[in-house]
């Protein structure tokens, strides 16, 4: 039987990080939705590909959860536009998510035998 | 944080409805949110069409920067979004999820146990039944004009009624309008994915009905019950949900458009 390889991906890796990335990239200013998409871009110099329609459902699901405000920015002769503000929860939430992180990280670093600042051959 | 400015501004078409002023694009979002009205409160429908043609906007400008046709870059942009119908099914997932407030609801989904109760009861009632059926008297038989004894004499063969009471009417005809009655409720109070609830609700209640008939043996109702279960109620139950939750979502739709967003986005006379 042919043995099935599975190909991981960043895109793979990502999942589950999403949150903490959106959070991390509010947290340096309110922006809307595209702004965090394209800023998310900019500073991943476009490594990550973030399913777009996806962004709205999550961003509206973390405003539930308090971790973020929204509110129309409604200005003369523009279509309103929503803008995302992370709340004093959302910062504690990405604090918490990056030293769970970190931790997680500096593990897979010690299991793999690598060192943070060396690729992997 | 620096965003690129707005692509166009925002105007009103004749439909009353917002619009981007690309048709291309207004077509794109309409086919998004259509599906969403009736499902989730009108609100969150003009919220993300309002939040994606923002979004949308920014694209097809910076693609428009790069050198390509307002139509190449509507397409592409839309492209890189995602099928229309992808995206609304991924925003009602996201939103049924988060509204599916807590405990059981949360464990089950607020449509499963919707359905699970109507064909619960419809369940218990028919157990009721069956079990005076079997275990207690018949009544006196009805005589109405027709009655296979009268009809025995025109008809040579008999007909395979063993006898024609009020109970045996019951019996019989009640199993038969449960699906239909209930699959119809569930469709109209449940708007998205109605045939899975039923299905949801159906499956431990047949396999009850399993339970049941086995322990009623010799009597052989119980399992016949069970079998016409998956045979008609699964079925029938699924399909008239379906088309129940199709002929609500159509009606709010109509609803939704011809007031709220009327009302909001008034016509513009030109």
């Amino acid at each position: 039987m042919k043995k099935r390889t599975q190909d991981i991906s960043i895109s793979d890796l990502l999942r589950g990080n999403t949150r903490t990335l959106l959070l991390a990239i509010l947290k340096d200013g309110p922006t809307h939705g595209y702004g965090i998409l394209y800023e998310l871009e900019r500073r991943s110099e476009k490594m990550l590909e973030f399913k777009q329609a996806t962004l709205y459902p999550l961003l509206h699901d973390m405003e539930d959860e308090e971790l973020i405000v929204s509110e129309w920015d409604v200005r003369e002769g523009e279509r309103p536009r929503r803008v995302y503000t992370i709340t004093d929860k959302g910062q504690k939430e990405l604090e918490k998510r990056l030293e769970t992180f970190h931790e997680f990280s500096m593990t897979m670093y010690r299991i793999v035998g690598l060192n943070p600042n060396e690729r992997a051959r | 944080m620096s965003v690129p400015a707005s692509a166009s501004i925002a105007s009103r078409s004749l439909s009353g409805r917002y619009s981007t002023g690309n048709t291309k694009l207004d077509g794109y979002l309409d086919r998004m949110v259509d599906p969403l009205f009736g499902r989730v409160p009108e609100e969150q429908c003009e919220r993300l069409w309002l939040e994606s043609a923002d979004h949308l906007e920014h694209l097809i400008e910076r693609y428009c920067r790069e050198g390509l046709t307002l139509d190449s870059a509507t397409e592409r942009a839309t492209e890189l979004y995602g099928a229309p119908e992808d995206a609304a099914n991924e925003f009602l997932h996201q939103w049924v999820d988060r509204h599916g407030t807590q405990g059981l609801t949360r464990r089950f989904g607020r449509a499963n146990l919707f359905a699970f109760s109507w064909f619960a009861l419809a369940q218990v009632f028919y157990v009721i039944l069956l079990q005076i059926r079997i275990f207690m008297p018949a009544r006196a038989a009805l005589h109405i004009p027709f009655s296979p004894a009268e009809v025995r004499a025109v008809w040579p063969e008999p007909l395979p009624f063993p006898d024609f009471s009020l109970e045996f009417a019951v019996t019989v005809l009640y199993p038969i309008l449960v699906p239909f009655v209930a699959g119809w409720v569930c469709g109209l109070k449940i708007p998205s994915r109605a045939p899975v609830a039923v299905y949801h609700a159906l499956t431990p209640l047949i396999f009850y009905s399993f339970v049941m008939g086995a322990l009623l043996l010799p009597k052989t109702e119980g399992l016949l019950y069970a079998l016409f279960q998956i045979a008609f109620w699964l079925p029938v139950g699924c399909l008239t949900a379906y088309l129940s939750s199709l002929r609500t979502r159509k009606l709010r739709l109509r609803a939704a458009r011809a007031t709220e967003l009327s009302r909001r986005y008034p016509l513009e006379e030109k």
